[in-house]
């Protein structure tokens, strides 16, 4: 019976040697470890495979610099660019807040200006 | 007068290390543009994996870079390290948009295989591709934070401490859940071997199935 942990940690050195340099001696590593071959190859192999097929998509320089002087400039306290890269509905929920506030502030206005003419036509009666 | 006076001299920010700039960059734009740039590419590939397209990991590379910013202040290090915590947030961006996406992603297969190796002859190519299809396939099968794992390991390429950080274990615990992964995608990849000649392989997708141990 294989020790687990013996086997946990030969696989991520297997791991750490290839992803820091592509002909690592693997053969070296996998000595170094109590663990029978047979169980080693199969799963050696999986690593190997996934250090071919999982390689990084590089972001473009032009998205890159974009970005920087989008954080580095003036736009720092823009909330318009804050608010563009907000969930969707938290976009809609800030806008129907926003619009809500103005109407309530308008309606506000209105009705006080409706109280003052009430207040004053009485006024101007007498 | 004081012309002949010299400037005091600026120090080197990119020598500095993440938790010095981290301080510096509350209040110092230029702290956070070497932060930006030191962690952009990492974060960059992080999503890509994980949307499967370069647009969708712009808006949200640039909306972790935004929120990171926008809360640097009160960011302390309190056991999280900061890349870590750039980790973190782009893992919940990408989280948020895969729910208000509410649908399984598709993965463009050719988009994610590498570069063709050097092997002599047109099949073994082909061969080749179709490994990599079929570990593809498995990976995509795997619960969220099993493919997470990999993508920090070999996409990002992190240390066992660095996305037991990321994912809140420890070092051993990653280095356990990565032994089950592989034998995961071991046996998911043998099986799909079996079905050799099934038609129409299913299309790869990404289910939102967590981790239940």
């Amino acid at each position: 019976m294989t020790n687990h942990n013996e086997l946990e940690n030969l696989l991520s050195a297997v791991t750490d040697a290839l992803l820091a340099d592509d002909h690592a001696n693997i053969d070296q590593i996998v000595n170094r470890y109590a663990v029978p071959r047979s169980e080693v190859e199969g799963l050696v192999g999986i690593v190997r495979k996934l250090h071919l097929t999982l390689i990084g998509a590089k972001p473009s320089r032009r998205f890159v610099n974009r970005l920087r002087s989008d954080l580095m400039g003036a736009n720092r306290a823009n909330i318009v660019n804050r608010v563009r890269y907000l969930p969707p509905r938290v976009q809609i929920a800030a806008g129907i807040a926003l619009v809500a506030g103005f109407l309530l502030l308008n309606r506000r206005r209105l009705i006080e200006d409706a109280h003052r003419d009430a207040q004053e036509v009485p006024a101007l009666q007498q | 007068m004081n012309i002949f006076r010299r400037k005091p001299k600026q120090p080197d920010l990119t020598r500095l290390e993440d938790p010095e700039l981290v301080l510096l960059a509350k209040d110092n734009q230029q702290a956070f543009g070497i932060l930006y740039e030191r962690y952009v590419e990492k974060i960059y590939k992080y999503i890509y994996y994980r949307t499967g397209n370069h647009q969708d990991a712009e808006d949200l590379t640039a909306a972790v870079f935004h929120r990171a910013m926008a809360h640097i202040e009160n960011y302390t290090e309190r056991g999280v390290p900061f890349q870590a915590w750039l980790y973190r947030i782009a893992h919940n961006l990408v989280a948020n948009w895969h729910r208000d996406r509410g649908r399984r992603k598709i993965i463009p297969l050719e988009e994610f295989i590498g570069p063709d190796l050097h092997f002599d002859s047109p099949d073994t190519v082909a061969e080749d591709k179709e490994e990599r299809k079929a570990l593809l396939t498995a990976i995509a099968r795997l619960p969220e934070e099993r493919q997470q794992l990999l993508y920090l390991k070999f996409v990002s390429n992190l240390s066992n401490a660095e996305v037991g950080e990321i994912l809140d274990r420890t070092e051993g615990a990653i280095k356990s859940l990565y032994h089950r992964t592989l034998l995961a995608l071991r046996d998911d990849i043998e099986m799909q071997h079996t079905r050799v000649g099934a038609p129409g392989r299913a299309p790869i997708t990404e289910t939102n199935r967590t981790e239940g141990s």
